[in-house]
């Protein structure tokens, strides 16, 4: 009788594989102790819908975040969101990065019973409506540009301004007004801010408090101050007045009013990826990181108002504005 | 007779299908036959797209260039775009040309020069108040335009390694314009900004400029890079450019756009 058990190849073979599917299994098995369940190393994200102001923040996310990534997509329909969490939950990502209100939402009701999975939120215009600060696995890149960043793009365009005005209700506005004051501190103006509680007070408001007193007049998107009656009026008073006038729509800059600063879309993908490392890398938790304002600016420019106001511009500041709107 | 009718039918067949092709294929058939230049610069303060736009189809048309000029704001669409079909001729930073020329078939030949220099600095800026110094940049943020996927690399080499620190590890945000930088680090959004040193003296904005201050220089940076697609740019549009921007008969004609671009001239790049 031979010595040697494995009495051909074939035998020897199937023992290899056998030992090999052994240890393989073990080493599963050992793994799955070890390391956390929900570490899968990539990152979800979570579309509101194919619009383009979702996407592209997304598209640089994608690009810059240097991990594995799936998408997933509410196209719009906000009852898809059990269905497609559900899904997004069994890949188990180590991030979720949520493009738009719906996506925030659903995100952060799945997430309710697994905050150990960090929401990154991105083009939700009243996050502080969704309360999506009161969970503790959420932080967040807010859609409006900070009041400082258009405070310095308005005096590049009008370097004569010093006195800032602006109308507000406490009820939407008050912490906005406050980061304004810190703005305005840093860039050595003055920023006279007057409350109001109802629409129809906006006129008495400006009249007796701002009228005079200021060189420039800051709209924000306050819904108490800024109906359509109120901003036709503003519109005329400060051309009359010849107000340097700054919001955040390009909109109403097409109506009027001098300069809107935006958030740039890439550039929101860029801060949410900041903050997705700053999470996933450096271990930041996610509720002191909290909502940043978006860093990256389009510039909109109104040439018509600018004439109206008697505001001369030079040629090379202009070419610094990204959007400029002048009647041809 | 049938014959002949049906001889008639098929000859006007013929005759009349192509010009049905060619009369409602003619408008796309025209523009594709243009040769198309991209532009994309984000280190320029040059951000109004829409008038470099119009000046530069005025100026191309002038000079008897039948060139389609399409500036890009973000990498990504550019990318987006040549991956669809590679243009004639791409204006675009030097790191784009060395990270995708090959890819794309891009050849490098034209090379614009600002006070005699082909290269550039970015200078690293911070708050006045802030307490980083040149020995301690680790930890934190920085707002820069875009250096694409390699902009660690590239940091390394012409800043960041020199101070032992690995850029790669920063806390970075990219933004589409050096003013956004520098605003954020002004109002204390980031710590660090890196822009480029000309365009310093462009944010005109004493409020901006009195809350930031200079840490470091960073080593030259070659200027960006005209690139022709090989298989795109035919060999005597090739030519047609190098007269429209080397011919020293033609610089009143390009006088306005060179101010434009913050270039004052142009010169051949030998292999």
């Amino acid at each position: 009788m031979n010595g040697n058990p494995y009495q051909n190849k074939k035998d020897y073979r199937r023992f290899l594989n056998f030992g090999f599917l052994v240890i393989i299994s073990g080493l599963l098995v050992l793994g799955a102790f070890v390391f956390p369940v929900y570490a899968s190393g990539s990152v979800a994200i979570l579309l509101t819908s194919d619009e383009e102001a979702y996407t592209r923040p997304a598209e640089v996310f994608m690009k810059e975040i240097n991990m594995p990534v799936e998408i997933f997509n509410l196209h719009g329909d906000f009852k898809k969101h059990k269905k497609v969490m559900a899904e997004i939950l069994s890949k188990k990502p180590s991030l979720i990065f949520a493009s738009g209100a719906k996506a925030a939402y659903a995100a952060k009701v799945g997430t309710q019973s697994r905050q150990d999975i960090p929401v990154v939120f991105a083009k939700v215009l009243n996050w502080k409506k969704y309360k999506l600060r009161g969970q503790k696995n959420m932080a967040g890149v807010a859609t409006l540009v900070a009041p400082g960043t258009q405070f310095a793009n308005m005096t590049t365009v009008a370097p004569e301004v010093k006195r800032i005005g602006v109308i507000y209700s406490k009820a939407h506005s008050k912490e906005i007004i406050e980061d304004a004051k810190k703005a305005a501190m840093i860039l050595g103006l003055e920023l006279i801010a007057e409350p109001i509680a109802r629409s129809k007070d906006m006129r008495r408001a400006y009249e007796k408090k701002l009228e005079g007193r200021i060189d420039a007049l800051w709209i924000i998107a306050d819904p108490v101050v800024y109906t359509p009656k109120n901003m036709d009026w503003l519109k005329r008073r400060s051309i009359r007045r010849k107000l340097v006038t700054v919001g955040q729509s390009e909109n109403i800059v097409k109506l009027g009013v001098l300069l809107a600063v935006n958030a740039d879309d890439s550039s929101i993908g860029s801060r949410a990826v900041s903050i997705a490392k700053r999470i996933l890398v450096k271990k930041k938790k996610p509720k002191k990181i909290k909502v940043k304002a978006p860093i990256g600016t389009v510039t909109i420019l109104n040439l018509n108002t600018a004439g109206k106001i008697g505001l001369k511009i030079s040629q090379e500041i202009i070419d610094t504005i990204n959007i400029v709107i002048k009647k041809k | 007779m049938n014959n002949s009718f049906s001889v008639y039918k098929t000859v006007t067949a013929f005759l009349i299908i192509p010009f049905i092709v060619l009369w409602g294929g003619g408008g796309s058939f025209s523009e594709a036959s243009q040769p198309e230049f991209y532009y994309f610069n984000p280190d320029s303060s040059q951000s109004n797209l829409g008038r470099l736009k119009h000046e530069m189809d005025s100026f191309f048309s002038q000079a008897g260039c039948a060139f389609t000029f399409q500036p890009f704001a973000h990498q990504v669409d550019l990318d987006r775009k040549l991956k669809e079909k590679p243009p004639a001729f791409l204006f675009a930073p030097d790191w784009y040309l060395q990270k995708y020329g090959g890819k794309f078939k891009l050849k490098g030949f034209l090379r614009p020069l600002r006070k005699g220099k082909s290269s550039y600095r970015k200078v690293l800026m911070v708050a006045k108040a802030s307490d980083i110094t040149p020995d301690d940049l680790e930890d934190n943020s920085l707002a820069m335009t875009s250096m694409g996927p390699g902009w660690a690399n590239i940091l390394n080499k012409i800043m960041f390694s020199a101070k032992g620190v690995n850029a790669g590890e920063l806390d970075t945000v990219i933004v589409p314009k050096d003013s956004d930088a520098i605003i954020a680090v002004a109002l204390g959004q980031v710590e660090m900004a890196l822009v480029v040193k000309e365009n310093l003296a462009r944010i005109n904005n004493p409020r901006i400029m009195n809350a930031v201050r200079p840490l470091i220089e960073s080593a030259p940076i070659p200027m960006p890079v005209i690139s022709y697609s090989k298989g795109a740019a035919s060999p005597s549009d090739i030519q047609k450019l190098k007269e429209v921007f080397l011919d020293a008969g033609k610089k009143q004609m390009r006088a306005k756009i060179m101010e434009m671009l913050q270039i004052d001239e142009w010169q051949s790049i030998s292999k």
